[in-house]
């Protein structure tokens, strides 16, 4: 079977999905028995993952904690799940994720605690779904089912313009899956001619050679869909109003939803299409320069704290996506370990907003000001917080943007010094979000009850800030973890292609 | 190795961050204040015991590193945690510690009735930290902890009475102007490693030597590292933070915004002095910034009337001084002064801060005078400061200033034009420290009587840092004078370069056409302003050219019409129009969703997609269940 003799990685992705069915039939009036079911389902998640950390070899090529079954043998789809040190690090930072996720629900007083627990662990249950399988159609599986918890819980417990914002998600999402699956099929049919079987096993499909003209067409079908869900500009506009709609807690897991879109690049997109991916990559490394700038732009001058948040995230993905479309291996590591960065920077930013919003109760930055007098514990968690989205050198973010973008100004110069520019407007828009909430007087006649973080608040935010210090002073486990996956698809996906592009140039065809 | 040792400098102000951030509430807040101190005064210890071990080496392993860890790999890039210690690295690390430790002290005192007590001390050690990780890094990728963390530190010193509105703006100016500064940096580092493949600094330089000098590449690289030491040192054009940041506590202008951190950018271009002499371009741009700074600061301050604004802008000219001597080759004189400012300013700045201690904050001169008598420490201190910094006879500034004006007169890369304009600069700066000094303490009181009444004056924790920065004003420049015993002790470090030698009837000439100068412009101070009554149009805006140096020449407006507020308009063009309308609007009208289609539709497909998204639950459900009834089977 596997390395365990257990499959582990199933027991990941059901946990939370069969938590997330016996949830539903939890009465709303025994919220304890729900917390109580979906922490410790969260917790046994947590051990799992941590437990694969410990056991995974990184010296070794190819997937590990293989799990393969013919399932549905007629349409040749199989149950086919493993992963390397990309997908174990995103599966691991899930799972981290998802217990924060839970236990911040839990202490914000919402009245929809049902609902955010609920479809937190279907959404867990999804996103390490796609992170870990192996095969086309089961990857679509998990694609799609991550869809509808996020559509329902925006749906039933989100805000005012719940119901427009969950139909823009939901028609951007389908349409970009729909393609998907189009090409996805057209990619079974064509490869089975070509390999003399039909197959959905992506390890199986690289080897097809498919003609360049097929390649560009079939890269273009999924290239929309992950980038509809990283979001490359200009396909960005569902993320910041789903984002101010979807209730807070939630979105610390979220990040990780958006992830799925550049994962989806990296082991799919590239992989199986690689002279397509070699030739559309001027074009996506440009969307995500320009994605940096705007997002930049457009966080510096929002009036809340999850818009600035969420435009950040449009800024901080448009780096990933440089990072992954360089063409350079060191490149593509840095958006790796950004990715896993800006998880923990992004969610402790949504954990703190909504730690502060249950002591303001607002999101408005022109109602916020003076906080840090009253909460100095909270203020110093902010202060960590956004110094390491900033990507200042010493905390987390700086490792990764450092490779990403000496990487990338190997290989595109003009595109990384564009995009090393825009840090400055990373610094501009982070400080002013922190000077707006933490900084000035609190507001005359306004009296905050609630005092500094609780414990329980604490418990969510120290792991996340001992992540943030620890990976940026000593991010050598990170490292090696990511380092063999990301060059084994540098050197057969990106240096191969662009050799034989280079040739096929000489040699005038 | 033999300097593992010296890591302990950086544990100890680490441990006191960490006691004062965490714990300095809890405990007693005195503490924090001891504890602060006290692990700046190890560190203080580790440093001098390393000044001991390098002078005992040879001169030609007078550079030795200690690595700690590999911090980052990827590839044939590795970029390891290690010191670098040679004379330049312990020279920093013992002005940070020694002048750290004398404010840490002082700041017992003064900061003692402020409600973050144990937060300021949290930060000026986890300033220590970074400021020595800067200093001692032995590599361009650790230096960039530091150069950020030093920034770190600044945005929240600066911004540290973050209720007063100012305060906290001048914090976010500081950090993004040093932003520019930084990714100046960041791309000289590109750079190299795109092209030599080194980040560690003896490794690059060796692999730079074979770079054709003055090519466009060693060019670049080192312009860009300039535009980093031109943000973190407040040089033209980007010096606009700095007066700004005087709206920290006192003690941290001494420390940060005038000893060390600003100094940060002159040590770097020191420190990579190898490749700054392969591309004199970069040279002679160094050289002109230099001196144009140096003289366009000295102006502007000859009209402020605040007193830590008069400082900052002092600063910021004598910071001009040591990159025209870096810029002319005489990278040891340039760490020379470096090294006698951070005494004499930091004395200045202290003094300064007793002042406006003992007057409740007040900073504005013009509600000054007459504290002679009253603060007679503060006031003899203040004159010392004073004397050395306008390079009177005899006192520190007046060795190292002079060595910087000689050098740029007859070192091969200087010239007359530069040496003039640091000549005309000496005197400027005679002129407008002495004229801050006489508005300050002499003449009639012009302090209201309710303040005048209940003078807070200074303990002996304050007393004591003004009275040992005094002697070290006085004193230090000996080092180097008569037997130029600080230029042979950093000799290890630029055994390479080609440094001007002046010496003999050309430097006595210049120091003394300088202290003439100096003597003019102190003169000229006395008879505007150390009167009874000082000149009435010392404290107007009345007259064009004193308005436009009030304005900082409109330098300040210019960056608002051409980056500040062009931003700020295009971001909100791009947040209420091109984002929700046009770019939206068209990816929607690619969908075939126009907005009104979908509005009438809405209610309709609501319901639908509710409808579709049960569908796939269900049909996902239903594959799964087939799923485990054919596992089942197996």
């Amino acid at each position: 079977m596997n390395e365990l003799n257990f499959p582990i990685l199933s027991w990941l992705i059901f946990l939370p999905i069969i938590g997330g069915l016996i949830g539903l039939a939890v009465p709303r009036s025994n919220p304890g028995a729900l917390r109580g079911l979906s922490i410790s389902l969260a917790l046994i998640n947590l051990f799992l993952s941590l437990t694969m950390l410990v056991r995974f070899d990184a010296s070794k090529p190819g997937p590990q904690f293989v799990e393969q079954l013919n399932w549905l043998p007629t349409f040749s789809i199989q149950y086919s799940l493993g992963i390397d040190g990309i997908s174990l690090t995103m599966i691991a930072l899930t799972t981290v994720l998802t217990v924060i996720s839970l236990l911040v629900s839990f202490t914000a007083q919402n009245s929809h605690t049902w609902e955010m627990t609920v479809f937190t662990l279907f959404l867990s249950g999804a996103v390490i779904g796609t992170f870990a399988a192996r095969d086309l159609i089961l990857f679509f599986v998990f694609w799609e089912f991550m869809l509808v918890p996020m559509y329902i819980l925006v749906v039933t417990a989100g805000g005012p313009n719940r119901s427009s914002a969950a139909m823009k998600f939901f028609i951007y999402t389908a349409v970009g899956s729909l393609l998907m699956l189009v090409s996805i099929l057209s990619l079974h049919f064509i490869s089975a001619s070509l390999l003399g079987r039909p197959t959905f096993d992506i390890d199986t499909l690289r080897k097809a050679h498919l003609p360049y003209g097929v390649q560009q067409w079939l890269f273009a079908g999924f290239a929309l869909a992950f980038a509809i869900k990283v979001p490359v500009f200009p396909l960005h506009t569902w993320l910041p109003s789903l984002y101010a709609e979807a209730p807070t807690p939630v979105l610390i897991l979220a990040t990780m939803l958006v992830k799925v879109g550049a994962y989806g690049f990296i082991r799919f997109a590239i992989p199986l299409f690689p002279e397509a991916a070699v030739a559309y990559a001027p074009v996506l490394a440009g969307l995500g320069v320009v994605g940096i700038i705007y997002g930049s732009l457009a966080a510096y001058t929002q009036r809340d704290m999850i818009g600035v948040l969420a435009y950040s995230s449009i800024a901080h993905l448009g780096f990933i996506t440089l990072g992954i479309f360089a063409g350079n291996e060191r490149a593509l590591q840095g958006a790796v370990v950004q990715m896993f960065n800006h998880g923990i920077s992004a969610g402790m930013l949504f954990a703190l907003a909504v730690m502060i919003r249950q002591r303001t109760g607002s999101y408005e930055l022109s109602s916020l000001g003076g906080l840090a007098s009253r909460w100095p514990a909270m203020a110093g968690f902010t202060t960590l917080a956004i110094f390491s989205a900033a990507g200042l050198p010493g905390l987390n973010s700086f490792v990764g943007e450092f490779l990403l973008l000496s990487g990338a100004f190997q290989t595109r110069p003009v595109e990384a010094i564009i995009a090393t520019i825009g840090i400055i407007l990373g610094a501009m828009y982070l400080l002013r979000m922190f000077g707006r909430i933490m900084h000035g007087q609190i507001g005359n006649g306004r009296s905050f009850p609630m005092g500094d973080i609780r414990l329980i608040e604490a418990v969510t935010l120290v792991p996340m800030a001992a992540l943030v210090i620890a990976i940026g002073l000593y991010p050598r486990p990170l490292l090696n973890l990511i380092e063999p996956a990301t060059r084994a698809i540098v050197s057969t996906a990106i240096e191969r292609p662009v050799a034989s592009l280079a040739q096929s140039v000489n040699h005038g065809e | 190795m033999l300097f593992d040792y010296l890591w302990l400098a950086l544990l100890f102000p680490a441990l006191g961050f960490l006691y004062c951030a965490i714990l300095g509430d809890v405990f007693p807040r005195r503490w924090a204040g001891y504890v602060g101190t006290l692990a700046v005064g190890l560190s203080l210890v580790v440093a001098s015991a390393g000044l001991v071990t390098l002078s005992g080496l040879p001169e030609q392993s007078q550079a030795q590193s200690s690595v700690l860890y590999t911090w980052i790999a990827s590839g044939k890039l590795a970029i390891p945690f290690g010191l670098l210690v040679d004379p330049l690295s312990i020279t920093m690390t013992l002005i940070v510690t020694g002048v750290g430790f004398v404010i840490h002290v002082y700041s017992t005192g003064y900061m003692a009735d402020d409600p973050g007590y144990a937060r300021f001390f949290a930060y000026m050690n986890l300033f220590i930290l970074a400021m020595l990780t800067l200093v001692l890094a032995d590599n361009f990728v650790m230096l960039l902890i530091g150069w950020g963390g030093v920034g770190l530190c600044s945005y929240l010193l600066i911004a540290f009475w973050f209720e007063r509105p100012e305060a906290a703006a001048a914090g976010v100016k500081a950090f993004v102007v040093n932003a520019i500064g930084d990714v100046g940096l960041m791309l000289a580092i590109f750079l190299l490693i795109a092209q030599l493949g080194e980040i560690e600094y003896l490794k690059a330089f060796k692999a730079a030597a074979g770079l054709p000098a003055g090519g466009t590449v060693i060019t670049w690289i080192t312009l860009l590292i300039l535009v980093g030491a031109v943000a973190k040192s407040a040089q033209l054009p980007l010096y606009v933070w700095l007066p700004d940041a005087m709206a920290g506590p006192a003690p941290v202008s001494a420390l940060i915004h005038a000893a060390t951190m600003v100094a940060a950018g002159v040590y770097l271009i020191a420190r990579t002095h190898p490749l700054f002499e392969m591309a004199p371009t970069t040279m002679l741009v160094v050289a002109i910034i230099g001196a144009v700074t140096a003289l366009f600061a000295a102006t502007i301050g000859t009209v402020k009337t605040n007193i830590k604004r008069v400082l900052a802008y002092s600063t910021i000219s004598q910071l001009g001084y040591m990159m025209l001597a870096l810029g002319v080759g005489a990278f040891s004189a340039s760490i020379f002064h470096l090294a006698t400012h951070a005494f004499f300013k930091a004395l200045l700045f202290l003094a300064a801060g007793g002042v406006i201690h003992a007057l409740a904050g007040e900073e504005e001169m013009a509600k000054m005078g007459g504290l002679r008598l009253r603060l007679p420490v503060v006031y003899w201190t203040f004159l010392v400061g004073a004397l050395a910094l306008s390079g009177f006879p005899l006192f520190s500034g007046f060795f190292s200033k002079d060595e910087i004006i000689a050098a740029a007169f007859f070192s091969e890369r200087g010239g007359w034009l530069l040496g003039l304009i640091a000549l005309l600069t000496s005197a400027l700066t005679g002129y407008y420290i002495f004229r801050a000094f006489f508005l300050a303490f002499h003449g009639r009181s012009r302090t209201p009587d309710e303040v005048a009444g209940h003078l807070h004056l200074p303990g002996l924790t304050m007393l004591i840092p003004l009275v040992v920065l005094a002697g070290f004003s006085l004193i230090a420049g000996y080092i180097q004078f008569p037997v130029a015993g600080f230029e042979s002790f950093l000799q290890p470090t630029f055994a390479q370069a080609h440094q001007p030698e002046i010496g003999g009837i050309n430097y006595w000439l210049i120091a003394a056409i300088s202290a003439t100068a100096s003597i003019a412009g102190i003169g000229l101070a006395y008879w505007r302003c150390g009167q009874e009554q000082p000149a009435p149009a010392e404290f107007s805006a009345e007259g064009w050219l004193r308005r436009l140096l009030l304005n900082d020449y409109y330098i300040e407006h210019l960056y608002r019409w051409v980056i500040v507020w062009p931003v700020f308009w295009l971001g909100s063009l791009v947040s209420t129009i091109v984002d929700p309308i046009i770019v939206d609007g068209v990816v929607r009208g690619v969908g075939g969703y126009t907005r009104i289609g979908s509005r009438a539709l809405g209610v309709f497909q609501t319901g639908y997609l509710r409808t579709y998204a049960v569908a796939i639950l269900a049909g996902v459900v239903v594959i799964i269940a087939y799923a485990l009834r054919i596992g089942l089977q197996r």
